[in-house]
Protein backbone atom coordinates (compact mmCIF):
# COMPACT_ATOMS: atom_id res chain seq x y z
CA UNK A 1 0.00 0.00 0.00
CA UNK A 2 2.70 2.50 0.94
CA UNK A 3 4.71 1.07 -1.89
CA UNK A 4 2.36 1.87 -4.28
CA UNK A 5 1.44 5.13 -2.69
CA UNK A 6 5.52 6.19 -3.16
CA UNK A 7 5.60 4.89 -6.51
CA UNK A 8 2.22 6.57 -7.65
CA UNK A 9 3.46 10.03 -6.10
CA UNK A 10 7.01 9.93 -7.71
CA UNK A 11 5.14 9.21 -11.54
CA UNK A 12 2.94 11.95 -10.73
CA UNK A 13 5.80 14.19 -9.93
CA UNK A 14 7.85 13.06 -13.17
CA UNK A 15 4.74 13.37 -15.57
CA UNK A 16 4.73 17.09 -13.88
CA UNK A 17 8.13 17.86 -14.16
CA UNK A 18 8.53 16.36 -17.86
CA UNK A 19 5.53 19.22 -18.59
CA UNK A 20 6.81 21.98 -17.27
CA UNK A 21 10.73 21.93 -17.65
CA UNK A 22 12.43 24.70 -19.57
CA UNK A 23 15.76 24.30 -20.96
CA UNK A 24 17.95 25.34 -17.87
CA UNK A 25 15.65 24.71 -15.17
CA UNK A 26 18.45 21.62 -14.10
CA UNK A 27 15.56 18.91 -13.58
CA UNK A 28 15.90 15.34 -13.96
CA UNK A 29 14.97 12.09 -12.28
CA UNK A 30 15.58 8.80 -11.95
CA UNK A 31 15.56 5.22 -11.14
CA UNK A 32 17.78 2.93 -9.68
CA UNK A 33 18.49 -0.85 -8.74
CA UNK A 34 20.93 -2.81 -6.88
CA UNK A 35 22.14 -4.94 -4.04
CA UNK A 36 22.28 -4.01 -0.34
CA UNK A 37 24.27 -5.68 2.29
CA UNK A 38 23.30 -5.39 5.99
CA UNK A 39 26.01 -4.81 8.43
CA UNK A 40 26.55 -6.65 11.51
CA UNK A 41 22.72 -8.33 11.63
CA UNK A 42 23.04 -11.88 12.13
CA UNK A 43 18.92 -12.01 11.23
CA UNK A 44 19.70 -10.59 7.78
CA UNK A 45 21.36 -11.29 4.42
CA UNK A 46 22.38 -9.49 1.30
CA UNK A 47 19.65 -8.54 -0.40
CA UNK A 48 18.13 -6.45 -3.38
CA UNK A 49 16.89 -2.73 -3.52
CA UNK A 50 15.45 -0.67 -5.74
CA UNK A 51 13.64 3.16 -6.15
CA UNK A 52 13.39 6.56 -7.56
CA UNK A 53 14.77 9.80 -6.88
CA UNK A 54 14.17 13.14 -8.52
CA UNK A 55 16.93 15.55 -9.20
CA UNK A 56 17.47 19.42 -8.88
CA UNK A 57 20.30 21.01 -9.39
CA UNK A 58 21.37 23.81 -7.17
CA UNK A 59 23.51 26.43 -8.39
CA UNK A 60 27.02 24.68 -9.98
CA UNK A 61 28.13 22.09 -7.70
CA UNK A 62 25.13 20.52 -5.66
CA UNK A 63 22.15 18.19 -6.58
CA UNK A 64 19.20 17.81 -4.68
CA UNK A 65 17.82 14.02 -4.85
CA UNK A 66 14.20 13.73 -3.44
CA UNK A 67 13.67 9.65 -3.03
CA UNK A 68 12.22 6.96 -2.48
CA UNK A 69 13.42 3.02 -1.63
CA UNK A 70 12.84 -0.38 -1.52
CA UNK A 71 15.08 -2.92 0.37
CA UNK A 72 14.31 -6.76 1.10
CA UNK A 73 16.85 -8.31 2.44
CA UNK A 74 17.75 -11.99 2.50
CA UNK A 75 17.17 -14.81 4.69
CA UNK A 76 19.60 -15.21 7.38
CA UNK A 77 22.37 -17.76 6.87
CA UNK A 78 21.89 -20.54 10.01
CA UNK A 79 23.14 -19.71 13.67
CA UNK A 80 25.27 -22.50 15.44
CA UNK A 81 23.82 -25.10 12.63
CA UNK A 82 20.01 -23.85 13.44
CA UNK A 83 18.67 -22.32 10.13
CA UNK A 84 16.08 -19.92 11.13
CA UNK A 85 13.94 -20.20 7.96
CA UNK A 86 12.39 -16.63 7.96
CA UNK A 87 12.29 -13.80 5.06
CA UNK A 88 14.74 -10.95 5.72
CA UNK A 89 13.34 -7.53 6.73
CA UNK A 90 12.13 -4.83 3.86
CA UNK A 91 13.01 -1.86 4.64
CA UNK A 92 11.12 1.16 2.82
CA UNK A 93 13.00 4.74 2.96
CA UNK A 94 12.36 8.21 1.82
CA UNK A 95 13.92 11.53 2.03
CA UNK A 96 16.23 13.70 0.52
CA UNK A 97 19.84 13.64 -0.11
CA UNK A 98 22.24 15.81 -1.70
CA UNK A 99 25.21 15.05 -3.92
CA UNK A 100 28.26 17.15 -5.32
CA UNK A 101 28.41 17.38 -8.09
CA UNK A 102 26.98 14.76 -11.20
CA UNK A 103 24.59 17.92 -12.00
CA UNK A 104 22.09 17.13 -14.52
CA UNK A 105 22.17 18.03 -17.88
CA UNK A 106 26.03 17.45 -17.76
CA UNK A 107 28.06 14.89 -19.86
CA UNK A 108 31.10 13.67 -19.27
CA UNK A 109 32.66 11.25 -16.13
CA UNK A 110 31.92 12.89 -12.33
CA UNK A 111 32.88 11.36 -9.11
CA UNK A 112 30.47 12.61 -6.49
CA UNK A 113 29.91 12.43 -2.78
CA UNK A 114 25.77 12.21 -1.87
CA UNK A 115 24.44 12.51 2.07
CA UNK A 116 20.96 12.90 3.13
CA UNK A 117 18.56 11.93 5.80
CA UNK A 118 15.02 10.37 5.20
CA UNK A 119 12.32 8.05 6.99
CA UNK A 120 13.37 4.48 7.45
CA UNK A 121 10.65 1.89 8.25
CA UNK A 122 11.95 -1.47 8.80
CA UNK A 123 9.94 -4.54 8.76
CA UNK A 124 10.09 -8.29 9.28
CA UNK A 125 6.77 -9.96 8.40
CA UNK A 126 7.45 -13.18 10.02
CA UNK A 127 8.78 -11.81 13.68
CA UNK A 128 6.90 -8.72 13.61
CA UNK A 129 9.38 -6.44 14.26
CA UNK A 130 8.78 -3.30 13.29
CA UNK A 131 10.29 0.44 13.73
CA UNK A 132 10.25 3.33 11.83
CA UNK A 133 12.65 6.71 12.37
CA UNK A 134 14.80 9.08 10.76
CA UNK A 135 18.25 8.14 9.63
CA UNK A 136 20.75 9.33 7.58
CA UNK A 137 23.09 7.69 4.60
CA UNK A 138 26.77 8.91 3.24
CA UNK A 139 28.55 7.60 0.24
CA UNK A 140 30.44 8.22 -2.88
CA UNK A 141 29.17 7.55 -6.36
CA UNK A 142 30.57 7.84 -10.07
CA UNK A 143 28.46 9.93 -12.38
CA UNK A 144 28.26 9.30 -16.58
CA UNK A 145 26.81 11.71 -18.88
CA UNK A 146 25.98 10.04 -22.08
CA UNK A 147 24.25 13.57 -23.20
CA UNK A 148 22.48 16.28 -21.50
CA UNK A 149 19.46 14.65 -21.27
CA UNK A 150 20.74 10.96 -20.52
CA UNK A 151 23.79 9.93 -17.82
CA UNK A 152 24.22 6.85 -15.80
CA UNK A 153 25.25 6.54 -12.14
CA UNK A 154 26.96 3.68 -9.86
CA UNK A 155 26.39 4.75 -6.18
CA UNK A 156 27.72 3.17 -3.14
CA UNK A 157 26.31 4.22 -0.19
CA UNK A 158 26.27 3.50 3.40
CA UNK A 159 23.12 3.66 5.49
CA UNK A 160 22.34 4.07 9.47
CA UNK A 161 18.10 3.47 10.36
CA UNK A 162 18.17 4.34 14.28
CA UNK A 163 15.47 1.88 15.94
CA UNK A 164 12.79 3.43 18.27
CA UNK A 165 14.39 1.16 21.05
CA UNK A 166 18.02 2.29 20.48
CA UNK A 167 20.82 1.18 18.32
CA UNK A 168 20.75 1.22 14.81
CA UNK A 169 20.56 -0.88 11.60
CA UNK A 170 23.03 -0.44 8.91
CA UNK A 171 23.72 -1.56 5.29
CA UNK A 172 25.64 -0.17 2.48
CA UNK A 173 24.18 0.02 -0.79
CA UNK A 174 25.68 -0.73 -4.15
CA UNK A 175 23.25 0.38 -7.12
CA UNK A 176 23.25 1.46 -10.58
CA UNK A 177 20.94 4.03 -11.69
CA UNK A 178 19.53 5.81 -15.22
CA UNK A 179 18.45 9.01 -15.01
CA UNK A 180 16.70 11.44 -17.42
CA UNK A 181 17.31 15.39 -17.19
CA UNK A 182 14.30 17.43 -18.47
CA UNK A 183 16.68 21.12 -18.65
CA UNK A 184 20.27 20.93 -18.92
CA UNK A 185 22.96 23.25 -19.18
CA UNK B 1 35.64 26.72 -7.62
CA UNK B 2 37.87 22.98 -8.29
CA UNK B 3 39.78 24.27 -4.77
CA UNK B 4 36.08 24.33 -2.80
CA UNK B 5 35.12 20.75 -4.46
CA UNK B 6 38.10 19.61 -3.48
CA UNK B 7 37.63 20.23 0.20
CA UNK B 8 34.50 19.54 -0.10
CA UNK B 9 34.88 15.90 -0.97
CA UNK B 10 37.93 15.49 1.25
CA UNK B 11 35.06 16.55 4.04
CA UNK B 12 32.39 13.77 2.60
CA UNK B 13 34.66 11.29 2.34
CA UNK B 14 35.64 12.03 5.89
CA UNK B 15 32.11 11.61 7.24
CA UNK B 16 31.70 8.55 4.85
CA UNK B 17 34.04 6.83 6.96
CA UNK B 18 32.08 7.84 10.25
CA UNK B 19 29.05 6.78 9.12
CA UNK B 20 30.53 3.21 8.09
CA UNK B 21 33.71 2.97 11.21
CA UNK B 22 32.11 4.67 14.16
CA UNK B 23 28.46 3.56 14.00
CA UNK B 24 29.46 -0.35 13.35
CA UNK B 25 29.63 -0.77 17.71
CA UNK B 26 25.75 -1.34 17.45
CA UNK B 27 24.58 -4.53 15.49
CA UNK B 28 21.82 -7.66 15.55
CA UNK B 29 22.79 -10.98 17.28
CA UNK B 30 21.11 -13.84 16.82
CA UNK B 31 21.82 -16.29 20.22
CA UNK B 32 20.94 -20.16 20.57
CA UNK B 33 20.17 -21.87 24.06
CA UNK B 34 19.85 -25.55 23.96
CA UNK B 35 17.35 -26.72 26.19
CA UNK B 36 16.82 -30.18 28.27
CA UNK B 37 13.78 -30.39 30.27
CA UNK B 38 15.42 -30.94 34.01
CA UNK B 39 12.14 -31.25 35.55
CA UNK B 40 9.18 -33.62 33.83
CA UNK B 41 5.66 -33.92 33.08
CA UNK B 42 5.51 -36.65 35.19
CA UNK B 43 5.94 -34.25 37.90
CA UNK B 44 2.97 -31.94 36.54
CA UNK B 45 4.99 -29.63 34.58
CA UNK B 46 8.47 -29.43 32.58
CA UNK B 47 10.97 -26.80 34.00
CA UNK B 48 14.26 -25.73 32.88
CA UNK B 49 16.04 -22.31 34.44
CA UNK B 50 18.00 -20.52 32.30
CA UNK B 51 20.77 -17.65 32.95
CA UNK B 52 21.60 -16.16 29.49
CA UNK B 53 25.19 -15.22 31.40
CA UNK B 54 26.44 -18.33 30.22
CA UNK B 55 26.11 -17.65 26.37
CA UNK B 56 29.17 -15.47 25.20
CA UNK B 57 27.15 -13.78 22.54
CA UNK B 58 24.69 -12.14 25.45
CA UNK B 59 27.69 -11.52 27.68
CA UNK B 60 29.68 -9.70 25.43
CA UNK B 61 26.06 -7.19 24.60
CA UNK B 62 24.32 -7.72 27.64
CA UNK B 63 25.29 -3.88 29.50
CA UNK B 64 24.33 -2.48 26.31
CA UNK B 65 21.13 -4.27 25.36
CA UNK B 66 18.35 -2.15 23.04
CA UNK B 67 15.66 -4.44 22.38
CA UNK B 68 14.87 -8.20 21.73
CA UNK B 69 14.37 -7.85 18.63
CA UNK B 70 12.87 -11.36 18.42
CA UNK B 71 12.26 -14.78 20.22
CA UNK B 72 11.31 -17.95 19.74
CA UNK B 73 11.61 -21.54 20.18
CA UNK B 74 12.79 -25.52 18.37
CA UNK B 75 11.64 -28.32 20.00
CA UNK B 76 10.19 -31.99 19.11
CA UNK B 77 7.08 -33.31 20.93
CA UNK B 78 6.44 -37.25 20.53
CA UNK B 79 3.07 -38.18 22.17
CA UNK B 80 2.77 -42.02 22.37
CA UNK B 81 -0.03 -42.00 24.41
CA UNK B 82 -3.50 -42.67 23.23
CA UNK B 83 -4.85 -39.78 23.80
CA UNK B 84 -4.29 -36.37 22.26
CA UNK B 85 -1.95 -34.27 24.66
CA UNK B 86 -1.80 -29.86 24.20
CA UNK B 87 1.58 -28.31 25.44
CA UNK B 88 1.64 -25.07 26.84
CA UNK B 89 4.96 -22.90 27.84
CA UNK B 90 5.28 -20.17 30.29
CA UNK B 91 7.86 -18.04 31.17
CA UNK B 92 8.69 -16.38 34.46
CA UNK B 93 11.11 -14.16 36.04
CA UNK B 94 14.04 -15.30 37.96
CA UNK B 95 16.60 -14.56 40.20
CA UNK B 96 19.99 -15.77 41.77
CA UNK B 97 21.83 -19.02 40.95
CA UNK B 98 20.32 -21.81 38.82
CA UNK B 99 19.78 -24.44 41.57
CA UNK B 100 18.30 -28.12 39.25
CA UNK B 101 18.37 -29.78 42.69
CA UNK B 102 15.89 -27.36 44.09
CA UNK B 103 12.91 -27.26 41.66
CA UNK B 104 9.89 -25.17 42.10
CA UNK B 105 7.28 -26.55 43.50
CA UNK B 106 4.36 -24.90 41.15
CA UNK B 107 4.21 -22.56 38.58
CA UNK B 108 4.68 -18.97 39.31
CA UNK B 109 1.77 -16.89 39.48
CA UNK B 110 4.07 -14.21 37.72
CA UNK B 111 4.69 -16.53 34.85
CA UNK B 112 3.32 -15.42 31.28
CA UNK B 113 2.53 -18.11 28.88
CA UNK B 114 3.62 -17.78 25.77
CA UNK B 115 2.60 -20.82 23.90
CA UNK B 116 -1.04 -21.86 24.14
CA UNK B 117 -2.98 -25.56 23.82
CA UNK B 118 -0.61 -26.48 21.02
CA UNK B 119 -2.21 -30.02 20.23
CA UNK B 120 -0.15 -33.21 19.23
CA UNK B 121 -2.15 -35.87 18.25
CA UNK B 122 -2.32 -39.46 19.87
CA UNK B 123 0.96 -41.32 18.85
CA UNK B 124 1.92 -38.41 16.95
CA UNK B 125 5.19 -36.76 16.62
CA UNK B 126 5.41 -32.97 16.37
CA UNK B 127 8.55 -30.88 15.35
CA UNK B 128 8.22 -27.18 15.78
CA UNK B 129 10.82 -25.07 14.35
CA UNK B 130 11.84 -21.37 15.09
CA UNK B 131 9.88 -20.02 11.95
CA UNK B 132 6.84 -22.11 12.67
CA UNK B 133 6.94 -21.22 16.37
CA UNK B 134 6.59 -17.42 15.64
CA UNK B 135 3.03 -18.14 14.79
CA UNK B 136 2.49 -19.88 18.12
CA UNK B 137 3.63 -17.43 20.64
CA UNK B 138 1.62 -15.05 22.88
CA UNK B 139 2.15 -12.61 24.95
CA UNK B 140 5.21 -11.41 23.32
CA UNK B 141 5.90 -8.26 24.54
CA UNK B 142 5.72 -9.63 28.22
CA UNK B 143 8.02 -12.62 26.83
CA UNK B 144 10.41 -10.01 25.44
CA UNK B 145 10.66 -8.65 28.73
CA UNK B 146 11.50 -11.63 30.76
CA UNK B 147 14.12 -12.55 28.36
CA UNK B 148 15.68 -9.02 28.30
CA UNK B 149 16.45 -9.89 32.12
CA UNK B 150 18.45 -13.11 30.95
CA UNK B 151 17.53 -14.94 34.04
CA UNK B 152 14.07 -16.60 33.44
CA UNK B 153 12.46 -19.89 33.81
CA UNK B 154 10.85 -22.01 31.17
CA UNK B 155 7.73 -24.27 32.28
CA UNK B 156 5.50 -26.43 30.48
CA UNK B 157 2.68 -28.89 30.83
CA UNK B 158 1.16 -31.57 29.08
CA UNK B 159 -1.26 -34.10 29.63
CA UNK B 160 -1.75 -34.91 33.18
CA UNK B 161 -1.99 -38.80 33.31
CA UNK B 162 0.56 -39.45 30.83
CA UNK B 163 3.65 -39.17 32.23
CA UNK B 164 7.07 -38.47 30.88
CA UNK B 165 7.81 -41.37 28.89
CA UNK B 166 4.20 -41.06 27.10
CA UNK B 167 5.07 -37.03 26.36
CA UNK B 168 8.58 -36.20 25.53
CA UNK B 169 9.61 -32.93 25.01
CA UNK B 170 13.07 -32.93 23.38
CA UNK B 171 16.01 -31.29 21.28
CA UNK B 172 14.57 -27.80 22.47
CA UNK B 173 15.61 -24.49 21.53
CA UNK B 174 15.41 -20.87 22.36
CA UNK B 175 15.88 -18.55 19.81
CA UNK B 176 16.96 -14.73 21.09
CA UNK B 177 17.69 -12.02 18.20
CA UNK B 178 19.12 -9.07 20.18
CA UNK B 179 20.24 -5.60 19.08
CA UNK B 180 23.29 -3.81 21.00
CA UNK B 181 24.74 -0.55 20.82
CA UNK B 182 28.14 0.83 22.63
CA UNK B 183 31.75 -1.15 22.69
Amino acid sequence: MRKGFFIGLFLTLFALLSATAQPGTKLGAGAFAGLSFPLLQDDQSQGMEYGFKGRYGLGSLIVLEPYVSFVKWGEPDPVDGTPLDIEGSKVTSFGLEASLGNLPGTTGIAPYFVAGVGSYKVKNDDTGYESSKFGWSAGLGLGIGLSPKFSLDVRGKAIVAPQKEGGSKKAIGATAGINFSFGGK
Amino acid sequence: MKAIYKKLGIIGLILTGLVITGCLVSGTFVIVEHINFIYSAGNAFYWYPMDLADNSTWDDHKDDLDDIDAVGFEFKIENTSASDCEFNVWFAPATGVIDPYNPPSVIPDDAVRVINGLNVAAGGTTTVTYAESLGHISNLAAFKAIVKTGRFDYYGTSCDDTGSNLFRVTDGKIIITVSASGS
